[in-house]
């Protein structure tokens, strides 16, 4: 308390000092928050093994969900307009259209969800412009080439692109329709490219397509790119199924798991879920016939590796493993993954019960499925379902 | 050195830059708007002058206030505008506060019982200046994310990548050599001790989006992995809140016998590519910027409610359970609103989910935040001795006004 007692300090002679020491201090601050960063190693614990690899095709693009984003939810619509062609899923797309128009005209819809918000609107069109050889146009002027519409009951810009003249040769009387809609962590574009007659023709179909589309609980893979569940592959039309109850309230069938098969919590829309060495196997269960069994066989093909295989070819395998109660598709498939170069095999079966389509599957290294090959066959030969299951 | 001090103390200066800090403040808020706020706080108050560009951007902003419409900037006009200097940033408007008030001690100052209040108040303010800097430079904000049932002893810049070599040859632990992407840039070798090849980026996308290999005319070539079929597309940089930017690169790893491979590596992509370099195998990934803590945390249980009939969080919580060998700990933590987990100088808040069964904890380390709080106690007790003193002497004098003389 002496101090106190003092009417003053000297604080002109010691404060420069001071100042000096804390301007020092302030200043290393900055500078060490300058750093420049470096290329460090570290030793760190293993991460969690991933599922499969899944392979090429459709359901074939390993993507990551930045932690902000939800998983991918899934994707349906109510009906093909007239004079659309559905084409099933490719790479980024999880659904293509073959388009026609007035004297053969030929355009195409493509659905391609990316995640994250991508660009700005303007950003976006000035890509799809870049890709008919057209020069960026600024903010103001994309009022001039926009249009109002619904995706799944939310509003959207439908931006047209023309290809003119003097552009690109190859992109001159071409046009580009393409609505974006931000949800949900992802950007679902949806791309209408084609001869101008064509493109403008389909308009209005484009339109009444795009509101008829429904989004679906998010999707159990790991993968944010595009994949498409395999109910909706095909283009199921929406509703709830018309015998039995939803998927979700499904009972489990009984069934003998073997030996060896450990428990895995079940993803969503995944009934259930074991996984032994080397190899997953999935149980999932859907209402309806969920797209036929072609595309379904051809979206497993996907996951391996595998182009889609002519329709007498898969349509052979029908009805060719014995079950309780009736009549199974067993189908067989191994592939090399494009990304990995590793090969995956899956042994998968769809299993038909009172409006209902049970998927079975097991996706693993060649031999491992192999080995779990006898046991696999026989769990799907000892379900048995009850009615509404 | 009071021709010095003497400026730097003027009140005038004070004044001048509180309202420039208000009209500081004012302008980056509105910037917000057109430029998104991370490039709003960085242009305006992570910086010691504001550019023309953003000046521009955000006095568009306030002329619309009052119903003049000019065609708005956009954080692409801002971020490729020459950078012209035309209003002090918050770094050199709080520097100079923080100069104004120690030049006002020096110079104006005297110590004594009755400015105790005075010094204690402005001790806090400098403290808070001070602090705020520090958590500028010291504070870091990640987020780990975790399935229940999954455990991770590391966090996630959301806003930052890195590109990662993977070395598994280990069985219970990874050799990792990171990259950060702010060295990632076209053309550019990268090496380091540990790896025994070198990695050439071909081509860095600093925001870009996936697509068909065949919708891209000028993709760059590559050899293996997912790249083959699929290519990446350049997209300008985001600064919106909602948004941010999703790297990409095409990298070619080049080992002592030439080119093993030339890979899309993207933050779209969830795996590891594999390569093989003299017989060892690694994996490559351009990842969100990972932070290693020496402990673990396992999500037990997510509960979520809801108020009833709404889609309206009402409560949210995280139970974990917390592992650390190093200390032998081991124990059951809940995070929840307000409830956040400290640790190691760590703060886990419950920022957010996905679904039922996945949480976001915000991690954040900030060294300084103590500092506000401290701050605000000591301008509290700083301002509690000023009244009292006050107080006091005014008790004083009125007891002794009205205080009968003894003659009377």
């Amino acid at each position: 308390m002496i101090f106190l007692r003092r009417r003053s300090v000297d604080w002109p002679r010691t404060t420069p000092r001071s100042l000096a020491a804390v301007s020092l201090g302030l200043a290393s601050l900055l500078i060490a928050g300058c750093n420049r960063e470096a290329i460090v190693s570290y030793d760190a614990p293993k991460d969690a093994p991933a599922a499969p690899a899944p392979a090429s095709g459709h359901g074939s693009m390993a993507g990551s969900l930045p932690d902000q984003m939800p998983p991918r939810p899934g994707m349906r619509w109510k009906e093909v307009p007239n004079g659309w062609t559905p084409k099933g899923a490719t790479g980024m797309r999880v659904a293509n259209f073959a388009v026609t128009g007035p004297n053969n005209g030929q355009a195409d819809l493509a659905v391609i969800p990316l995640p994250g918000t991508g660009g700005s609107d303007l950003d976006l069109v000035n890509l799809w412009r870049g890709q008919l050889g057209l020069a960026p146009i600024v903010e103001a002027d994309l009022l001039s080439h926009t249009d109002e519409t619904t995706v799944s009951g939310q509003p959207v810009r439908l931006f047209s692109i023309v290809g003119s003249g003097s552009s690109d040769a190859a992109a001159a009387g071409n046009q580009i329709l393409v609505a974006a809609l931000r949800s949900g962590g992802f950007t679902w574009f949806f791309k209408l490219g084609g001869d101008v007659a064509t493109v403008a023709a389909n308009r209005e179909a484009l339109k009444t397509f795009l509101a008829g589309v429904e989004f679906t609980a998010p999707e159990p893979s790991m993968v944010a790119a595009p994949t498409m569940v395999g109910p909706f592959a095909g283009g199921a039309t929406a509703g709830t199924p018309t015998d039995g109850g939803s998927p979700g309230s499904t009972p489990k069938p009984k069934w003998q798991v073997p030996d060896g098969w450990t428990t895995q919590t079940a993803p969503n829309m995944v009934h259930s879920k074991w996984t032994v060495t080397g190899a997953d196997i999935t149980v999932s269960v859907f209402p309806g016939d969920v797209g036929g069994l072609v595309p379904n066989l051809n979206r497993w093909r996907s996951q391996v590796g595998l182009p889609p295989a002519p329709e007498p070819e898969l349509m052979a395998l029908q009805d060719n493993l014995d079950v309780l109660g009736g009549k199974a598709t067993l189908a067989d498939f191994t592939g090399s993954s494009p990304e990995s170069g590793s090969q995956n095999r899956i042994l998968a079966a769809v299993v038909r019960r009172d409006g209902f389509s049970w998927f079975y599957k097991i996706l693993g290294a060649p031999a491992v499925v192999e080995a779990q090959r006898e046991a696999f066959v026989q769990f799907i030969q000892s379900a048995q379902y009850t009615r509404g299951s | 050195m009071s021709w010095i001090f003497k400026p730097l103390a003027s009140l005038r200066l004070t004044l001048a830059l509180l309202s420039l800090s208000l009209l500081l403040v004012f302008l980056g808020t509105m910037a917000q708007e057109p430029l998104g706020l991370y490039l709003a706080q960085d242009r305006f108050f992570h910086s010691a002058f504001v550019d023309l560009a953003s000046m521009v951007a955000a006095l568009k902003k306030t002329l619309q206030m009052i119903n003049i419409y000019l065609p708005p900037s956009t954080a692409a006009d801002v971020t490729q505008a020459a950078y012209i200097p035309v209003f002090p940033g918050g770094y050199l408007l709080g520097g100079m506060l923080l100069v104004n008030l120690l030049a006002a001690h020096i110079t104006r100052f005297q110590m004594s019982r009755k400015k105790l209040g005075i010094v204690l108040v402005h001790t806090g303010i400098i403290l808070l200046l001070v602090g705020q800097l520090f958590t500028d430079v010291l504070s870091r904000e990640s987020a780990m994310r975790l399935a229940e049932g999954e455990t991770k002893s590391y966090s996630e810049s959301d806003r930052q990548a890195e590109l990662a070599v993977v070395d598994g040859s280990q069985p219970d632990r990874d050799r990792v050599v990171v990259i950060p992407d702010t060295l990632l840039s076209t053309g550019v070798p990268l090496a380091h001790p540990d790896l025994p090849f070198q990695l050439k980026v071909v081509r860095y996308y600093p925001n870009s989006m996936i697509t068909n290999r065949e919708a891209v005319s000028d993709a760059p070539t590559v050899s293996s992995g997912v790249g083959k079929r699929f290519a990446a597309i350049e997209l300008p940089k985001v600064t919106v809140l909602d948004s941010r930017d999703v790297p990409s690169a095409v990298v070619e790893v080049v080992g002592p016998q030439g080119s093993v491979g030339t890979f899309l590596v993207s933050e779209h992509l969830m795996r590891p590519q594999p390569f093989e370099v003299q017989g060892k195998k690694y994996e490559l990934s351009l990842r969100l910027r990972r932070h290693y803590k020496d402990f673990s945390l396992t999500l037990l249980d997510f509960q979520h409610d809801k108020y009833k009939g709404t889609e309206i969080p009402k409560n949210f919580s995280s139970q974990v359970r917390l592992k650390n060998p190093q200390t032998g700990e081991d124990r059951e933590v809940k995070i929840y609103m307000n409830t956040p987990l400290r640790y190691q100088g760590l703060t886990f808040y419950q920022a957010s989910y996905v679904g039922d069964t996945v949480t976001i904890l915000q991690v954040v380390r900030n060294p300084a935040w103590l500092t506000p709080y401290l701050a605000c106690i000591i301008v509290g007790i700083g301002l509690l001795v000023q009244f009292s003193t006050h107080l006091f002497a005014f008790v004083r004098k009125q007891a002794a006004q009205f205080t009968p003389s003894a003659s009377a």
